[in-house]
């Protein structure tokens, strides 16, 4: 229902030829908007900080700055939170924050044309319908095209304060 | 189509974001001046102060086309010209209206800025300003004496001259008892009685002499001598300012031009320090977004970039040379390195130094209206006011000291009839000052009233069920007044006394790191001592490590470090544990599983939170956690470390309340 009203209130259009960087989170492959993608780092141990959920895994030293780390495998229970020297952390800038999320693994970045992409039926995904554009087809891939900023603006993620 | 860059201003918005910051500056030049003014005897310097800044503001606001503040300033240009000619003595009336003058440019600026929904109405200001301008010019049409010295000349003024000069001074009114002493070294007086204006005076005697060797006095006059040849030097500023200030500094001008002038008296020299206080002042105040720095602090970083790259170059070079005694160079190059960090480090940490004068200046005027209002007589007392604080914290502790003044005033201070009857002054005493000690910036607020009412406090603790002692020291009765809602106010009035009053500036104050004390003796006054640090940026910490990571606690809240055994620290029922320091029991804050137990203070509590470790001290820069992420109970921040890992830094004050809840030991 609600991604049915995003998707008409965001003409196709808009979407036109967007590139999208691809991850997987479990089984699911996921693509967000590449304009959101700061950059892609490897994995390193974050500073825990108490009374905080488990999914945030803490913050790190990005250049100077504090940036927190969201492992989006463990907010949303799929796949093993492994951290290895294959765990990428995806940095974005959502909402005038910088953050960083921690994902299966990042495929690449593809072009989708607006015939690609489709409205997303309101299915059971691990994303809440809220935080889904769309569904992008490629041949035999389908990726869930998430809205990034609004996940992450989103009350359960913790990452913004209620002040 | 025009398009709108092709305005000759260029970008006009920027632009008149100069003007609204620079307009602000000198209202707040304003009405400092006006606060401070001796009705009886203004200060020349004051009026030509307050005279600059209107035609300042008039110059600008007239070219960005902002006509009715050109037109409100002009008008109060004109009353203080007729002031400061003399033409008629300074009223409370003048001041009164000026400062409400003030008020409207400001609101009128905020409404161009669109802060405002309204324009406010000006016209009831303008015809009370133009009405006192105008009382003015007429009192200057009557007749009045001036005492007129010539010299000392340098050449005896040529006798035709002379006549006519006396000549023409005879069509315009009376010379009376001359005086001629025409010769080198020597000078000419004599008093002169007519009705026209100063100015044609002084044009006539120019004609004759140059006209810095010319001085007027009006011989009924207040100032004499001082306020006329003060005010010429600053129509002379007035006339090369020209309104431009938008395009050069005004304050860089005038502080040259006041170094040029080699007859600087002594006097003048220390009106010129305040004035230079004054000009730091307000780059506080306006937006944000704004800071003012001093040529000399920027060129100070400049220099001190210079030595760096000279060192970076120089390390460069040494690096890895096979020569032995060349390498004896790097540890040179390291300890310079640091100096030069270190140095760049105190000199970046300067530009956001403002003084605090940005906060005191407004205090006179709060003070004011608040008396007036409250039918008490207060005369406010600042000192330090030069003293430099970190620009963030000046504006945080706007409010929390303001409060304070207010509290001064309106509890602390009697009425004037109740402190005649005492004995005392009528007019009540308000100090406010500020010093630096080490890190951290001083503000003591001080009444001369009747002191804390120790009796009504513990009345009003009992009516509220808070639990006091039976023999509570002094100390510990005047802590009761943070507790929050606590107002002992007998009547709660249109100032203070809601209850929202001292809880509110002690958290506000421990917000910024700091705190908060009270000292008070009946029939003498209450001195309230607020402590800040300098800054907030940059904290001496002690850094310590729980299981695996490391935090940061700032060194202010730290009173010592001990290593503990096992059985000296004790389970209470229902209350946790406790360690033994001393003759005290403080509450225990297992952090980590260590035996290290670091005693900390804040708001008066202490708690001992054992660290698996102690790590070191050192100095961090303080980092926001909410920049990017959102606040997190017990943590103030953090900070990165000389291995790039984050390390958070401990909220005392949270981890002592936390610890500390239902724990403390009740005497």
């Amino acid at each position: 229902m609600h991604a049915l009203q995003a998707i008409t209130n965001e003409p196709a259009a808009e979407v036109a030829g967007r590139e999208f960087l691809t991850f997987r989170l479990g089984d699911e492959e996921y693509g967000i908007d590449i304009l959101k993608v700061n950059e892609i780092r490897g994995w390193e141990r974050p500073t825990a900080i108490a009374n905080t959920p488990a999914f945030i895994k803490g913050v790190i030293n990005l250049r100077g700055t504090i940036v927190p780390i969201v492992d989006l495998r463990l907010k949303f229970r799929l796949g093993e939170a492994k951290y290895d020297t294959f765990t990428v952390v995806i940095i974005v800038s959502v909402a005038q924050r910088v953050v960083g999320i921690v994902v299966d693994a990042v495929s690449d970045v593809v072009v989708l044309a607006p015939q690609q992409v489709r409205p997303a039926p309101d299915f059971g995904g691990a994303l809440d319908g809220r935080f889904i554009t769309g569904l992008g087809t490629m041949g035999e891939r389908m990726l869930i095209l998430a809205d990034i900023e609004r996940l992450l603006a989103s009350e359960d993620m913790q990452l913004v304060g209620a002040d | 189509m025009t398009q709108p860059s092709a305005n000759p201003l260029g970008d006009v918005s920027s632009i008149h974001a100069v003007f609204f910051e620079e307009t602000d500056e000198h209202l707040a030049a304003i009405e400092e001046v006006l606060l401070r003014l001796d009705l009886a005897a203004p200060a020349a310097e004051d009026l030509n102060a307050i005279f600059r800044a209107a035609h300042s503001i008039k110059g600008s606001s007239v070219m960005l086309g902002f006509s009715e503040i050109g037109a409100l300033t002009h008008i109060m240009e004109n009353l203080l010209d007729s002031l400061r000619k003399g033409e008629r003595a300074l009223a409370q009336r003048d001041v009164d209206v000026m400062l409400r003058a003030g008020d409207v440019v400001k609101m009128q600026v905020a409404f161009r800025k669109g802060a405002l929904d309204e324009p406010p109405d000006m016209r009831a200001v303008e015809t009370e300003l133009r009405e006192l301008a105008e009382s003015g010019a007429r009192a200057a049409a009557q007749a009045r004496r001036y005492a007129v010295r010539l010299g000392p000349l340098s050449d005896p003024i040529d006798e035709s001259e002379l006549e006519k000069m006396l000549a023409g001074l005879d069509e315009m009114g009376t010379v009376l008892r001359r005086d001629v002493r025409n010769f080198a070294g020597g000078d000419i007086r004599f008093d002169v009685s007519l009705a026209g204006a100063q100015d044609d005076l002084r044009s006539v005697l120019s004609l004759v002499v140059a006209p810095e060797l010319v001085e007027v006095a009006r011989v009924d006059g207040t100032e004499g001598t001082r306020v006329e040849a003060a005010a010429r030097a600053a129509e002379e500023s007035v006339a090369e300012d020209a309104g431009f200030d938008l395009f050069v500094d005004p304050h860089a001008l005038r502080g040259r031009r006041a170094s040029d002038r080699p007859e600087s008296v002594p006097g003048d020299a220390e009106r010129h320090g305040r004035r230079e206080s004054d000009r730091q002042v307000h780059g506080v105040q306006g937006d944000a977004s704004w800071i003012r720095v001093k040529v000399e602090k920027i060129d100070r970083l400049v220099n001190l970039v210079g030595e760096l790259v000279i060192t970076e170059a120089m390390l460069a070079q040494q690096y890895g040379n096979p020569d032995e005694d060349l390498r004896q160079g790097e540890l040179t190059g390291l300890r310079d390195l640091a100096r030069h960090t270190r140095n760049l480090q105190d000199a970046v940490m300067s530009i956001r130094m403002v003084p605090i004068s940005a906060v005191f200046s407004r205090l006179p005027r709060l003070a004011r209206e608040l008396s007036q209002r409250l039918g008490k007589e207060v005369e406010v007392r600042i000192s330090g006011e030069a003293t430099e604080l970190d620009r963030s914290l000046i504006e945080k502790i706007t409010d929390p000291l303001t409060h304070l003044v207010r509290n001064a005033i309106d509890h602390g201070l009697e009425t004037p009839e109740a402190r005649a009857a005492a004995g005392k002054p009528r007019c009540g005493v308000v100090s406010v000052s500020a010093t630096q000690r080490g890190e951290n910036v001083v503000i003591e607020v001080r009444d001369d009233g009747h002191g804390l009412d120790r009796e009504r406090i513990l009345a009003c603790a009992a009516e509220r069920g808070v639990a006091v002692a039976h023999g509570a020291t002094d100390q510990e009765v005047w802590q009761l007044i943070f507790e929050p809602g606590f107002s002992t106010a007998g009547s709660i009035t249109e100032v203070s006394g809601r209850g929202v009053g001292m809880d509110v500036v002690r958290r506000n104050i421990q917000l910024l790191r700091g705190n908060v004390e009270l000292a008070s003796r009946a029939g003498e006054g209450t001195t309230v001592t607020v402590s800040v640090p300098l800054t907030l940026a940059i904290i001496e910490a002690m850094t310590v490590a729980v299981s695996g990571e490391t935090y940061a606690l700032p060194l202010a809240s730290v009173l010592e470090v001990r290593r503990v055994k096992a059985d000296e620290i004790r389970g209470v029922a229902g209350r946790g544990l406790t360690l033994r320091v001393r003759d005290d029991y403080l509450p225990v804050q297992t952090l980590g599983k260590g035996d290290i137990a670091v005693i900390v203070e804040a708001d008066g509590a202490r708690a001992a939170l054992l660290v698996d470790e102690l790590v070191g001290q050192q100095q961090i820069v303080v980092k926001s956690l909410e920049t990017n992420f959102r606040r997190v109970p017990g943590i103030s921040g953090a900070t990165i470390m000389g291995d790039g890992k984050v390390a958070l830094i401990l909220d005392i004050a949270h981890t002592v309340s936390q610890v500390d809840r239902g724990s403390r030991v009740r005497h």
